[in-house]
This record gives structure tokens, C-alpha cells and sequence, in this order.
């Protein structure tokens, strides 16, 4: 499973289980990647887009 | 959210801890901002004893030390001991030497690895999702 498949598994469980309607400004995400292996916040932006393929 | 008038950005629920773990926290979160402090010492003092990045399992076992030692205490720590045991599970995700993994812990101090977790509210249904479609 690539990171981005893991991005989107996570965000696609949080919107079916979430009480409230998912959206950028009511979820917070972190990623730490094996190549860079640093913790880096994904931004308000980048889950839109993410959540916007889920659709 | 309860209230349209909270500033979303305000409320913290994950949390760096060093710059190759970080940790989501799920209960009483002030609770989980003392385990995090002890944890972001630890890894500094990891880093500076021995000139290399904690692992996220000996980050994961200060954390438990901790919540097991309620009561009686760190004895080699002046503070004063806890009375009560910290409402927190956490969820410790990072890369290391082994690669990614993630922990968690809960208030008894329990430590379990797994490959794909969901703590809080939705736990049950977050796990048996996370079952049917990881791989």
C-alpha cells in the first residue's frame, strides 16, 4: 500500500465513522514518510483535494 | 464541533513528539500534553546520549513506564506522583531504522504494535474497516 493509498484509507474510514459531515477544517492529518522520515503536517489544501477523489 | 464559534486550529490533537515520531491522543487530552512532554524529553535525551534517533518502540516504552507508575511515582524524579491514571490512549505513529510502525497505549500502560489502528470515538468502526481494506 503506497502512502497516498494510506491517505486515503484513512480519510475515506474517518468520513464513514465521523458523526459531523468530513471537511478540511474538521480533521488534522500528519505523515511521516519512509524516504524522509520526518513528520510533516498535510495542510487544510491538500485533504480538500484528497477528499474531493474520494467523492 | 459543538460550537460554529470555536477556532478549529485551536483544538490539538496530534502532536510531534521528535522530528521522526509523532503521536495522535484520544480522552483527556491535557493529560496526554504531560505524557508528551515526558516523551519529547526522553527523545532528546535519546538523541543526545547516544547520538541517534529514538526508536518508536523505546518512545512507546517511557510512555508506558509512565502510566504504569501512577501512585507511586518516578523514584528518580522529584515530582510529585500522579494519584490517578492518565485518561489518555495514544496512538505513536513514526519511522525509524525498522522502517514505519505504530503503537498504542491506553491508561493501564499497555503496549501494542499494530500495522494499521484507529483509537477514540469511532474506534470499532474505523477497526473493522481498517481490517477489511488494509493490505
Amino acid at each position: 500500500m503506497s502512502l497516498e493509498d494510506a491517505k486515503k484509507l484513512a480519510l475515506s474510514s474517518l468520513k464513514e465513522t465521523m458523526e459531523e459531515k468530513i471537511s478540511k477544517s474538521n480533521v488534522e492529518m500528519m505523515v511521516i514518510s519512509n524516504e524522509r522520515k520526518l513528520v510533516e503536517r498535510v495542510t487544510a489544501e491538500q485533504i480538500k483535494a484528497i477528499l474531493e477523489q474520494l467523492k | 464541533m459543538q460550537s460554529t464559534l470555536i477556532v478549529p486550529e485551536s483544538i490539538e490533537k496530534i502532536f510531534e513528539v521528535d522530528s521522526h515520531i509523532c503521536c495522535a491522543a484520544s480522552g483527556v487530552i491535557t493529560d496526554a500534553r504531560t505524557l508528551i512532554e515526558h516523551a519529547r524529553g526522553e527523545a532528546l535525551n535519546h538523541r543526545y546520549t547516544y547520538l541517534e534517533p529514538i526508536t518508536v518502540k523505546a518512545l512507546t516504552q517511557t510512555i508506558s513506564d509512565l502510566a504504569l507508575n501512577f501512585g507511586e511515582g518516578d523514584p528518580s524524579s522529584k515530582k510529585k506522583p500522579m494519584s490517578r491514571p492518565y485518561g489518555v490512549a495514544l496512538l505513536i505513529a513514526g519511522v525509524d531504522e525498522r522502517g514505519p510502525c505504530i503503537y498504542q497505549t491506553d491508561p493501564s500502560g499497555t503496549m501494542i504494535e499494530y500495522k494499521a489502528k484507529g483509537i477514540g470515538a469511532a474506534e470499532e468502526g474505523i477497526q473493522s474497516l481498517l481490517n477489511e481494506k488494509y493490505n
